[in-house]
């Protein structure tokens, strides 16, 4: 074998050994970039909880107790004139009216929000997709890697020892030589994007904490409101019957 | 003797008013239904102003007013008085809000009645 070639082998080696290290670490940042955006999907659909069921089961609560009080108050009035009885009608149909309208807007808010969810749902399924086919991959390599190992055993890997030359020598060194720069730069590359992807799920977690404190003081204003709503409530109770 | 009824959904509206004025916002509130108030004259000086003149103390204008509203008023009561009496202008006054534990309401004893009352009979 020249001195050439043995150079050339050994340096392969030597970045084979810094890229061994490299990918090994852009694995792990994988895994890290990976449990980071699980995390953010987690508290993400815990928001989506909060948001659509709890505090919007709340306020659906409220919306109707606020109507139901405004129906009794004005189901209270006792007009004595034709023209009093017709503003009774008319409002009683206006406070109606206004209640429609106002669920007839959320409904289409309430369309897009599930829209959205739709959206959601077709991505993650694609994410899965991904992942199946990344493990269709890995099943396959490993498949073809464990069938060299056996021919390899069995006396494949002992023969082309054998019939080694330098020509094929050469040719082997070449081609690692391509593969191994590959891999670097490939390797590289998916540094840069794990690292632009951190930056993303951290400022994704912060954006995702600073909607939980809204929710959560969304719900301390509805428990609020709801102390409103109820004192309105005994109020009007009392002129049905005083107890 | 019949029992107290005893209310948590109240709030304690308070205003200071360095020109007085609280009259005025004793009839505003009155004919709103609202009979839980009360106001007083106070000595002392607002900030930032003399207390006296020309050697002589300042008569003192300051009222502060306290009136119990149900929770449900008091938002928009509150508005009332922060706009309609000018409180949202520098040196009128101030009004704060707070959350009360119990209440009872204003009753008076059988056979007695408000002069109101009578006022409007």
């Amino acid at each position: 074998m020249s001195e050439e070639l043995q150079n050339q082998a050994q340096r392969n080696k030597r970045l084979i050994f810094d890229s061994e290290s490299f990918v090994y670490q852009n694995v792990g940042l994988v895994s890290i970039a990976r449990g980071r955006a699980d995390e953010n999907f987690s508290e993400a659909m815990r928001l989506y909880t909060l948001a659509s069921t709890s505090n919007r089961e709340l306020i659906m609560r409220l919306t109707d107790d606020v109507y139901r009080n405004r129906m009794q108050i004005l189901d209270n009035l006792q007009p004595t004139t034709p023209d009093q009885t017709l503003y009774k009608v008319s409002m009683t149909n206006r406070d109606r009216s206004e209640n429609l309208d106002h669920r007839s807007k959320v409904n289409r808010q309430l369309i897009e929000a599930s829209d959205k969810m739709l959206e959601a749902y077709r991505l993650v399924k694609e994410a899965a997709q991904i992942f199946s086919g990344i493990n269709d991959t890995m099943l396959e390599h490993c498949d073809d890697a464990a069938d060299r190992n056996a021919q390899y055993f069995d006396g494949e890997l002992l023969r082309q020892m054998q019939q080694a030359d330098a020509a094929t020598n050469k040719r082997r060194v070449d081609e690692n030589d391509e593969l191994v720069a590959g891999i670097r730069e490939r390797a590289q590359g998916n540094r840069e994007r794990l690292l632009a992807r951190f930056n993303a799920a951290a400022a994704e977690s912060e954006s995702l904490t600073d909607m939980g404190d809204r929710l959560e003081s969304q719900r301390s204003e509805i428990m609020a409101l709801r102390e409103k709503i109820d004192a309105n409530r005994n109020r009007v109770a009392d002129t049905i019957f005083k107890m | 003797m019949s029992e107290v009824q005893r209310l948590n959904y109240t709030r304690l509206i308070t205003c200071v008013l360095y020109e007085g004025g609280a009259e005025s916002i004793l009839e505003s509130l009155y004919q709103r239904g609202i009979r839980e108030t009360y106001f007083y004259s106070t000595r002392g000086k607002p900030i930032g102003r003399a207390s006296e003149a020309g050697n002589l103390p300042e008569i003192p204008k300051t009222e502060v007013l306290h009136a119990v509203v149900s929770a449900d008023q008091s938002d928009y009561i509150y508005s009332m008085l922060y706009h309609d009496f000018r409180l949202n202008e520098p040196g009128v006054g101030m009004i704060t809000v707070h959350r009360l534990n119990l209440s009872s309401r204003l009753t008076l004893p059988e056979g007695v009645a408000f002069v109101s009352s009578l006022r409007e009979e």
